[in-house]
């Protein structure tokens, strides 16, 4: 289309077929587009404005815990996932299908063996059969699976943290680690997380810094050498790689390298076989060995051998 | 009196054109701005806010898919809890790393020092994962 704007000298003396367009015209047409572009635009902005209300997995209960002594109304006894029988759930609509709560902070990372636990508690009406799944190995629920088919009541379920090296459950010092609890209850699904912050080994403080991040600088540099610094960032194993990479190496750090009988140079290829899921060194093992394990590398993060 | 009449229209149509400059292309542009946060800036900016206890702007810098997940109100709400419950008094960010980068993905390291109520003090080596989104890089939360 042809226009051009009018008020000007030549505005009256347009050729035929030529389309006389306002000042006033252009600012309104400039105004529908800006508010057809703008406006999506600014909608996904997480600027934009309060999310009030995130969208609920269907009707459901509350989620909160109690810091109170476990009491369990309801035994551990394997139940299926079969609701032929169970009567259908009275839900409040107002419980998030995903909540969070803190397990709180272990300042000593030696003292990870004492017990340490913390309660959810569900208010439930009508019946419900359900099983809750957690990962990564440290986090233990109990009861895990549960059944009350007609009755209402509460559901207090005990999330304990486990060190288990034949469960590859172990936590690491210096961090926050990250736990996930999904509980399915009647096919609905929650979703819980739970972080636990573990203090720094006596070894490793504020000052050892810049060590903690040279070993961390040359995980980086091998990595990225190999083609394979996208899993420092995150894959289907291990998610946040670089959390990993930084907990070992305040682990090795805070155990003397390990007993200073893991020279550096190896322990940075056993991190990054271990994110990589590669056989870097060609010996026929990824990750930490057996005779790591023995040094004092953490149990829970034996490698395994190439198959 | 018809100049008069010309002169206000003009006037009337170039203040509607500003008007709708800033009422609608300018907030535009500033978010088209938000693209060249580089994912480190990003993720100090989250850490200082969570530092601050200021959650609702660190609920600002999470991705649109954590946003999903929990309502600002919440995330505020959960985050003042754990703070509480933990007895923390101080947090205090020693520094940040560059980002590693991979495609529309980037890890972001970062030291801090958190204070208890005893009086102890922790240091804490972690990392964040962020991704490239519309909006700009934006953390991943909770971590995995």
């Amino acid at each position: 289309m042809n226009f051009v704007g009018a008020g000007g000298p030549g505005a009256s003396r347009l050729p035929a077929g030529y389309y006389r367009l306002s000042w006033s015209k252009i600012g309104l047409i400039l105004l529908l587009c800006s508010l057809i572009i703008a406006g999506p635009a600014a909608a996904q902005s997480p600027l934009a404005g309060e999310i009030d209300q995130a969208p609920l997995p269907g009707s459901a209960s509350t989620g909160d815990y109690l810091s109170e002594p476990l009491r369990l109304l309801f035994p551990a006894a394997p139940a299926s996932l079969e609701l032929k029988d169970v009567k259908a759930p009275i839900f409040a609509s107002d419980t998030p299908g995903y909540d969070f709560f803190s397990l709180g902070i272990l300042p000593d990372p030696s003292r990870i063996s004492s017990p340490l636990t913390k309660t959810i508690t569900l208010d439930l009406g009508g019946g419900f059969r359900g099983r809750i799944f957690a990962r990564p190995p440290w986090l233990s629920p109990l009861p895990d699976r549960f059944i009350n088919p007609t009755s209402a009541g509460k559901l207090q379920v005990a999330v304990t943290v486990r060190q288990d090296a034949g469960q590859g459950a172990g936590l690491l010092p210096g961090q926050t680690n990250w736990g996930h609890l999904l509980l399915s209850l009647n096919g609905v699904l929650f979703d819980y997380t739970v972080p636990l912050t573990v203090g720094n080994p006596v070894r490793v403080g504020r000052d050892n810094g810049d060590q903690v991040f040279e070993l961390y600088r040359q995980i980086t540099a091998q990595l990225d050498k190999l083609g394979d610094l996208e899993t420092l960032i995150g894959t289907t194993i291990y998610p946040d790689g670089g959390q990993l990479a930084l907990g070992l190496i305040v682990d090795y750090l805070g155990e003397n390298q390990y007993n200073q009988r893991l020279p550096a140079t190896e322990f940075v290829n056993r991190v990054c076989e271990t994110l990589a899921q590669k056989d870097y060194n060609n010996d026929g093992w990824l990750g930490f060995k057996p005779e790591d394990i023995v040094l004092g590398a953490p149990g829970w993060a034996l490698g395994q051998k190439v198959k | 009196m018809k100049p008069c009449l010309f002169f206000c229209k003009q006037l009337l149509s170039k203040k509607l054109l500003w008007a709708g400059f800033t009422l609608f292309l300018l907030p535009l542009f500033l978010t088209a701005c938000a693209d060249n946060v580089a994912p480190s800036d990003v993720a100090r900016r989250y850490l200082e806010a969570v530092q601050t206890a200021n959650y609702s702007v660190a609920y600002d810098l999470i991705s649109a898919d954590s946003q999903l997940k929990i309502s600002r109100s919440q995330f505020i709400d959960r985050l003042n809890r754990a703070r509480q419950e933990a007895g923390l008094t101080k947090t205090e960010l020693i520094r940040v790393q560059e980002p590693n980068v991979a495609g529309k993905r980037a890890s972001v390291a970062y030291q801090l020092e958190i204070t208890v109520q005893n009086g102890q003090k922790l240091s804490l080596f972690e990392a964040m994962v962020l991704l490239q989104q519309d909006a700009g890089w934006r953390v991943v939360w909770p971590p995995q």
